[in-house]
């Protein structure tokens, strides 16, 4: 099953492939550029941002840029697969073409993750893999292989973490309409937050972002584990292993209700 | 000889669809009302609805625009659940084993794709393989029967998007036919066409209905379709099946209505020679002549050499009822 899946998968990989050299070579070219572009400027922005600052409260400036790029980079490596879906997929239900998604022998989530493919975040992810190595470099760390399994299953966890919440978010078209404004401040406005370290913030702030919408499991707890850093947040110190179980939990959380909106979709139709 | 086994592949019973359809608030501030106060109307789509249907069968679903035909398909294909009742697809509740009963259908629909839009055609086809599963060997012999059939051959380089629909609808067949379905749903799959499409398409219908046995349900506005391809007819209105039973049987209870335009050379002074002959009505606007007759009661040679006698006819047609015709008849022979 699991490997009639990468097949398939690949086949589409191989599509697109040839979709871009065949048709639009140039309009990708661009939008690669102008990705690179805005990524660059983005980071130069914070980069400027915190070197003026030389870190925030106990964090040091390289820090900063770890607990950044672990929110970056996980972000983009869950958009890469989950963002263009939930978009679609507000016009998908509201035009019925979400109809084709449930007459295929496939998971209807996976193919709508299989049939696109978002070049743009793979570029971030990319840079993402470069600013982790040079945050690694300046601060000293030693990449032993315990040190190294916790990254991967942090950031694993992180993926799912933000993948969930894209799934959610993108859920509400199965209830709602219009549902891009709700869409836009889940991801991005409460994203943002997370930035920097979550105890510069009050309390109420804090505890959003650990149970509500746990983005502070995405990079904090992460951070603080892989620094090996004692903080001042409100939360027990057990906190920071915590990132692959909420992942877990959020993702289980997030399936369901997407099953339950196809449930939905079921019983009203277009 | 071998003695096919007739067995029911589908199965409905008492099926009922309600959806609930949001009022929406008039004036000003109806928006803001929507959200606070909403009123939600019950529409009945499908009606306690019963049949089935024997594996190898072609069964046309007729009737009005709304009338609930889709509904009845889409809870077929597993999109729907309905709201009660019972629907199996070979022994399968559709919507709850919708992977393994998408695995034995093939689905086209008239107004949406099913094909990948950006991408060229064999691609598309391509990916339809791996998505099935279906063995390189039916791949390959299925690709070459069903595209040589179609005329597939100078497209398969082109992205979906850019075929026209007569080449899309083409090629949506094929798709829908290279896992070698049992059931093949078609929801107005010759809306659009140009005649010597429709034709390829019906010709290929016809074979495997024929050849492999593959069960046909088809909903369409188009006598044609029909007559060429269903043995059997469902008419839905309303939610409620109005007739199930032949084609012939329908045309002949229902259908025997005929239309004749005449194009006259002069106006014609009285129509009651027309009328003895036992025809329903008779309408006259400068030079054309209407007349409308049941094909019981009166022949339309009877007619025409009948007006032939005493005038000279420029052109003539006589056309067969529309299906819309014969709803409105089933209506009548019903409250009657």
């Amino acid at each position: 099953m699991a490997w009639h899946l990468v097949k398939l998968y690949s086949r589409f990989i191989i599509a697109y492939i040839k979709t871009i050299t065949a048709y639009k070579p140039l309009f990708v070219i661009m939008d690669v550029v102008i990705n690179v572009a805005f990524t660059l400027i983005q980071l130069t922005v914070v980069w400027l941002l915190l070197y003026r600052f030389e870190g925030i409260s106990s964090w040091s400036f390289y820090e900063i840029v770890l607990l950044y790029n672990l929110n970056i980079f996980s972000y983009s490596l869950s958009a890469m697969f989950i963002w263009n879906p939930m978009k679609d997929l507000q016009m998908m239900v509201r035009d019925g073409s979400f109809d084709s998604m449930l007459i295929k022998p496939i998971n209807p989530l996976l193919h709508m993750i299989f049939k696109q493919f978002s070049h743009g975040h793979l570029i971030t992810v990319i840079f993402g893999v470069v600013i982790f190595f040079k945050c690694f470099n300046a601060l000293h760390i030693e990449m032993t292989w315990e040190w190294s399994i916790w990254l991967a299953v942090n950031i694993l966890g992180a993926v799912l973490i933000h993948s969930a919440i894209m799934i959610l978010a993108g859920s509400i078209s199965f209830w709602a309409v219009k549902s891009d404004s709700l869409f836009q401040m889940v991801i991005y406005d409460f994203r943002t937050l997370t930035n920097y370290p979550i105890q510069i913030y009050g309390r109420g702030v804090q505890l959003l972002l650990a149970f509500v919408i746990p983005y502070a499991f995405v990079n904090y707890f992460p951070a603080r584990l892989l620094l090996d850093k004692e903080d001042s947040s409100i939360f027990p110190n057990l906190f920071i292993y915590g990132t692959p179980l909420v992942g877990m939990i959020s993702m289980g959380l997030a399936y369901a209700v997407w099953r339950r909106g196809i449930r939905r979709y079921e019983s009203s139709g277009s | 000889m071998v003695i096919m086994e007739q067995q029911t592949i589908i199965k409905v019973q008492n099926l009922h669809k309600q959806y609930k359809q949001m009022i929406r608030h008039e004036g000003k501030w109806g928006g803001l009302q929507d959200l606070v106060n909403r009123k939600h109307k019950l529409m009945t789509a499908v009606d306690n609805v019963s049949f089935e249907v024997e594996s190898g069968e072609a069964v046309a679903f007729i009737g009005p625009n709304g009338a609930g035909k889709s509904t009845v398909i889409k809870m077929l294909v597993g999109v729907l659940a309905p709201t009660s009742g019972l629907v199996e697809v070979e022994g399968r509740i559709p919507h709850g084993n919708r992977l393994e009963n998408a695995k034995r259908i093939g689905v086209v629909f008239g107004q949406r794709t099913q094909l990948f839009w950006d991408i060229p055609l064999s691609e598309s086809l391509h990916l339809a393989r791996h998505m099935y599963k279906i063995p390189q060997q039916q791949f390959k012999e299925n690709m070459l029967k069903y595209s040589e059939v179609l005329g597939l051959h100078e497209y398969m380089n082109v992205a979906v998007r850019q075929l026209s629909l007569g080449q899309r609808m083409r090629a949506e067949l094929c798709a829908a036919l290279l896992h070698n379905p049992r059931i093949v749903f078609l929801d107005e799959p010759t809306i659009g066409l140009d005649v010597v499409v429709k034709e390829k398409f019906r010709s290929l219908i016809r074979d495997i209905n024929e050849k492999y046995h593959t069960t046909i349900l088809l909903t369409t506005h188009d006598m044609v379709d029909i007559e060429q391809l269903c043995s059997r007819v469902i008419v839905i209105d309303h939610g409620n099946i109005l007739f199930d039973g032949k084609l012939d049987q329908l045309k002949r209870d229902f259908g025997s209505e005929e239309k004749m335009t005449l194009e006259m050379d002069s106006k014609l002074d009285d129509f009651r020679e027309i009328y003895e002959l036992g025809v329903k009505s008779v309408e006259q606007e400068d030079r054309t002549l209407q007349i409308v007759y049941d094909n019981r009661r009166v022949s339309s040679s009877a007619i025409i050499s009948n007006i032939l006698s005493s005038y000279t006819v420029k052109d003539l047609i006589v056309q067969q009822i529309e299906i819309e015709e014969i709803i409105k008849n089933l209506y009548k022979n019903r409250l009657t």
